[in-house]
């Protein structure tokens, strides 16, 4: 019998007012794998994202997790099912420390709120000896370690990463890879990765999906994406060959 | 408890003894402070704790006192009754309001509680059973300790909602209200039950604020529209929370009696233009300190 998906997303449709933001997309995700969607600014990467966390609801299409249909579920509920998420500009509890920033989602999205597994996290993730300062008070780098931290405090079956590294400088963006690595190999956590930063991406999924205007243009290997002719439309445009005689 | 909070708990238990001290004046004086101290306190839970501004704040101050009167008056219950009932109606109309009326935020939530707070008021001026314009005359009380009772009753009312202050500084409960005014997507992506969490939070708020209408009612035996519902003591709870400092346990206290008194104490040097005064003063505490005396 084929084993269960963790995630499944079939046909989801979402518009705002008359603008089609995501048109039938379907993929799935298997447990522990990483998946990477790219696709040219505005192609719906984030609705897709918002969609999956709850804080959109689509149109139409439904979603599946761990077996269960979770469209009508609110954010916070499927938080505790085990949706993990950091976003593109950060949201921290700004004018809460660091330790409280993963002590809250671990009260009430993971197994409760121990001081000691947040410490450990906040080590891993690098922020151990800033965890009494104000999470407004941290560089952007710092800040989307916290974000990390935050995500996977409430032990996720699906992390859900918007654009982790995207305005870091090239050792960031790095350390944050090797963080995902470690994140991955350890807790063996399945992850979606929004991404524009495609040397990093490539490091870690073997799989990516290419969104463009809503849809699906493109799914498989890293190597057949620069390959495939849609997605080279997508992002620069219609071939254009000039015509004989033209041409110096 | 923290070694603050501790020491304004025993300065608020200590303030029971003050009245032999006092000439009547300061006594009404001081019960008016410890009046500001409830509803600035009350407000801070959820302007200062979970961000929400609910500048109509007042309309549970008016249902509460209004609560109250009738019950007196109709239905001839005792205060002890009647009281209670007003908080808790004041708490459970907030509870049924809260999940469409907290969809909106900041100055669109203030608006539109002040809405309410107008509407309500209105509504009490034209409705016959609670005497319209006209108002309610309650029974006076005559009970042992005189008049005393109501400042007794605003301090208790003061160390209730101090309590309860303390406890959102220091629970978990507090943090899913501090999650909520940091960043209300990101705390219900991380699990918490913001509709519910920002419902508590607004009901509480009421709760005490429908005491201290209640109390207030009985202490002054004549209620209308105009002084239950009044915007003004809107505007004077936001100034003390701000004056004191808003989304900490000291604030709200320093900011009611500092406002209170400086208040009287300028009506009595400029009866004229003390109004005036008040608000330049106002002007430059915001000016200079910001974010309040007492900073979080």
């Amino acid at each position: 019998m084929e084993e269960m998906s963790l995630l499944k997303v079939e046909r989801v449709s979402k518009s705002f007012g008359g603008n089609r933001v995501l048109k039938e997309v379907s993929f799935t995700l298997e447990k522990g794998e990483i998946l990477g969607i790219v696709g040219p600014n505005g192609s719906g990467k984030t609705t897709l994202l918002n969609v999956l966390t709850g804080i959109v609801r689509q149109d139409s299409g439904s979603v599946v997790f761990m077996g269960r249909r979770i469209d009508r579920l609110k954010p916070h509920q499927r938080a505790r099912m085990g949706m993990g998420r950091t976003f593109q500009i950060t949201r921290l509890f700004s004018n809460l420390t660091v330790l409280e920033n993963v002590i809250i989602p671990m009260h009430y999205g993971g197994g409760g709120a121990d001081e000691r597994k947040a410490e450990e996290i906040l080590k891993m993730v690098g922020l151990l000896e800033l965890k009494d300062r104000k999470a407004g008070n941290l560089s952007l780098a710092q800040r989307k370690r916290l974000e990390l931290a935050r995500a996977i405090s409430v032990e996720p079956k699906v992390l859900l990463l918007d654009e982790v590294f995207a305005g870091l400088n090239p050792v960031s963006v790095r350390e944050i890879l090797e963080l995902l690595k470690k994140i991955h190999s350890e807790t063996g956590v399945a992850m979606v990765l929004v991404e524009h930063v495609l040397k990093a991406l490539f490091q870690i999924t073997k799989r990516v999906i290419v969104l463009s205007e809503g849809r699906i243009i493109y799914e498989g290997d890293p190597e057949g994406m620069a390959k495939s002719e849609e997605v080279v439309k997508a992002y620069l445009g219609e071939r254009y060959e000039a015509p004989r005689g033209q041409r110096s | 408890m923290g070694k603050y909070e501790r020491l304004i708990f025993f300065l608020l238990l200590a303030m029971g003894l003050l009245p032999p001290l006092l000439t009547d004046y300061w006594e009404r004086v001081l019960t008016l402070s410890l009046m500001l101290s409830s509803l600035s306190l009350a407000q801070n839970i959820l302007l200062g704790y979970t961000g929400y501004p609910a500048f109509g704040c007042v309309a549970f101050f008016g249902i509460g006192g209004y609560t109250t009167a009738l019950l007196m008056k109709d239905l001839g219950l005792p205060f002890w009754v009647s009281l209670p009932t007003g908080g808790l109606l004041s708490a459970l109309f907030a509870l049924l309001i809260a999940p469409p009326l907290m969809r909106l935020k900041s100055h669109y939530f203030a608006i539109t509680t002040l809405a309410l707070q107008l509407a309500l008021g209105e509504l009490v001026a034209n409705l016959e059973f609670t005497g319209g314009a006209q108002g309610i005359n309650l029974p006076i009380y005559g009970g042992p300790g005189g008049y005393l009772i109501f400042f007794y009753l605003f301090l208790l009312l003061t160390i209730f909602a101090f309590l309860l202050n303390v406890y959102v500084e220091r629970s978990t409960f507090g943090y899913a209200l501090k999650a909520i005014r940091e960043d209300e997507t990101a705390a219900e992506t991380m699990g918490v039950n913001t509709v519910l969490f920002k419902s508590v939070s607004f009901s509480t708020m009421a709760l005490i604020t429908g005491l201290s209408g209640g109390v207030y009612a009985y202490w002054i035996t004549y209620i209308d529209p105009t002084s239950m519902f009044d915007p003004l003591l809107s505007v004077k709870i936001f100034v003390a929370l701000l004056l004191g400092g808003v989304g900490t346990v000291a604030g709200p206290l320093l900011g009611a009696f500092t406002l209170e008194f400086l208040s009287e104490v300028l009506w009595g040097r400029f009866p004229k233009v003390h109004g005036v005064v008040l608000g330049l003063l106002i002007v430059l505490i915001v000016l200079i300190i910001p974010r309040g005396i007492w900073r979080r």
